[in-house]
């Protein structure tokens, strides 16, 4: 057998517990090649079964030892890993749950998932500078309606249907889980200050002016929106203060003009 | 791109848990490992205690996803990552394992081990060759752990090594609980292994615990090393040193003080060794 097809039977064995690489390998004294073959198939699932267990801790602990570790296994054998590193081999947990049975009964697991890996996306998302406040403070008036506003890359926007948050937290500080509890969607933040993952829900305003903000609309149209979306006074303050908001949140890192 | 060998010491494997009291308590460790992979993020907490570690000590860079004896064309996405981490943090060296990880844009994220024949050297060593290339560095490889036995083997592991190195022109990253484990589960002497080894050939030493499931042994970094690893050791220094040394912990990772007294241990091995020689002579 050359060696290529060697590596291929043997992954199909990890993988897919296909017996082919068996007639390859050599039963010596004290296990045979079967029992040798199995260390491998059993490290595989284990090892990856750890990588999600680190990726998603709150989830695990949601569920419990047992559920998760079935979950893990079938997740596993759903989608082998095609990426260098383990970092990224959780990506894809939310979408599985979303469509496997388990996760239909129970939707709030896809949404914790999906809330652990924004997580995982902000601790290690690339480094940028913020904006300070005198920056800002620095601008000549008149160039405020044509001022853009670059986001950092940690940053990410998504809407919760369940009290995920709240569980996240209980279970993080090691307490009881509250009951489920689901409403209409609301939308979230997930952000990265210093060194640290941030998180907070969004009033509606707040987020479609930070949504427009970050899909590169001006000062303006942000002012435009709110005068829209609420009853203000003034739309170009309330605008300000939420500028002012995501400045001190360390979420703006770069301001670009027309 | 040759160096003579440098010789930094005792090392200690960096973990995430000891970030913060290697930064504060300065342990008298000589140098750290790192793992590659987790430090081939964009930015935020690694790389932030990556840097501020190697204000302090010198790294050496130790990889998992080269895959130098996979049937897959080399990964340039990764090896670019790999020069630019490189270039940022100016390591001792560079490692990884003499393995294969994956096939067809898998991976198995496990360090599988090769059968020891002529066409496996010879791919390993034209690939060795671009890395090397690539890096415009020597790399060092190190010997895995394996509990099969391939039929179409024919040359011992020790062997299959030594060629690698000699013919790629790479350096030798010696794992001595590797080759207890293997000389335990293929049946060979450990010793034998290592009196084959090219000496020069030798850039460091991994020293590690495993778990015995007696019919077999499985090198899982958990736990303290044993006595007969020190043993192995100590006759692989003699033989083969001096050899930067360090001891690799991989789970169950216990707290900072208890690793340095296991390195506390490992030195005093080794200047026990050397003054008995000295002694000797
Ligand atoms: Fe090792």
């Amino acid at each position: 057998m050359n060696l290529q097809a060697l590596q291929n039977a043997f992954q199909d064995y990890v993988i897919a517990l296909k017996p082919g690489i068996g007639m390859r390998i050599r039963s010596l004294p004290g296990a045979t090649a079967s029992q040798r073959l199995e260390i491998y198939a059993e490290a595989y699932r284990l090892r990856l079964a750890e990588v999600l267990r680190n990726h998603f801790p709150v989830l695990a602990a949601y569920l419990g030892e047992h559920a998760f570790d079935e979950l893990a296994v079938r997740y596993i054998d759903a989608n082998p890993s095609s990426q260098y590193s383990v970092r990224w081999f959780g990506g894809g947990l939310e979408q599985f749950l979303r469509a496997a049975p388990l996760g239909q009964d129970r939707p709030l697991l896809a949404e914790l998932a999906g809330f652990e890996w924004r997580l995982n996306r902000a601790f290690d998302a690339a480094d940028s500078a913020p904006i300070v406040r005198a920056a800002l403070a620095a601008l000549p008036a008149s160039s405020w309606p044509a001022l853009r506003f670059v986001f950092q890359p940690g940053l990410q926007r998504f809407k919760l249907n369940w009290n995920v948050v709240e569980i996240w937290k209980a279970i993080d500080a090691g307490q009881p889980a509250p009951a489920p509890e689901t409403g209409p969607a609301k939308p979230w933040l997930v952000w990265r200050q210093d060194l640290n993952c941030r998180f907070r829900p969004l009033p509606e305003l707040e987020a479609s002016v930070l949504d427009a903000a970050r899909s590169g609309m001006p000062f303006a149209y942000l002012c435009e929106l709110v005068d829209r979306g609420a009853e203000q006074d003034d739309s170009a303050a309330q605008a300000t203060a939420f500028l002012q908001r995501w400045i001190a949140d360390k979420l703006v890192c770069q301001l670009g003009k027309l | 791109m040759k160096q003579s060998r440098p010789n930094p010491g005792f090392g200690l494997g960096l973990r995430k848990e000891h970030y913060e009291s290697v930064l504060r308590d300065r342990p008298a460790v000589d140098w750290f490992e790192v793992l590659t992979e987790n430090y081939l993020v964009p930015g935020g907490k690694p790389l932030y205690y990556l840097e501020r570690v190697r204000e302090r000590y010198p790294l050496a860079m130790h990889g998992v996803s080269l895959s130098i004896g996979g049937c897959d064309p080399l990964d340039y996405r990764y090896l670019r990552e790999l020069r630019q981490l490189a270039v940022r943090i100016e390591p001792l060296w560079i490692s990884d394992h003499l393995c294969w990880t994956g096939v067809n844009g898998r991976n198995l994220h496990d360090l599988m081990p090769l059968p020891y024949t002529a066409e496996a050297l010879a791919h390993v060593v034209e690939r060795v060759a671009a890395v090397q290339d690539f890096l415009g560095r020597q790399i060092l490889l190190e010997n895995v752990s394996s509990y099969v036995t391939y039929r179409d083997s024919d040359m011992p592991e020790w062997d299959f090594l030594t060629a690698v190195a000699e013919q790629a022109d790479c350096r030798i990253l010696l794992d001595i609980n590797n080759i207890y484990v293997n000389g335990f589960n293929h049946g060979f002497d450990p010793r034998r292994y290592i009196d084959a080894i090219p000496a020069g050939r030798v850039w460091q030493f991994h020293v590690a615990g495993h778990q015995d499931h007696g019919t077999h042994i499985i090198d899982t970094h958990d736990a303290p090393v044993i006595p007969a690893v020190w043993d192995l050791y100590a006759y692989a220094w003699a033989k083969l040193g001096p050899v930067a040394a360090m001891i690799e912990r991989d789970d169950h990772i216990p707290p900072l003080a208890e690793l340095m007294s296991e390195l506390a241990f490992m030195r005093e091995r080794v200047e026990m060794r050397v003054a008995a020689e000295g002694a000797g002579s």
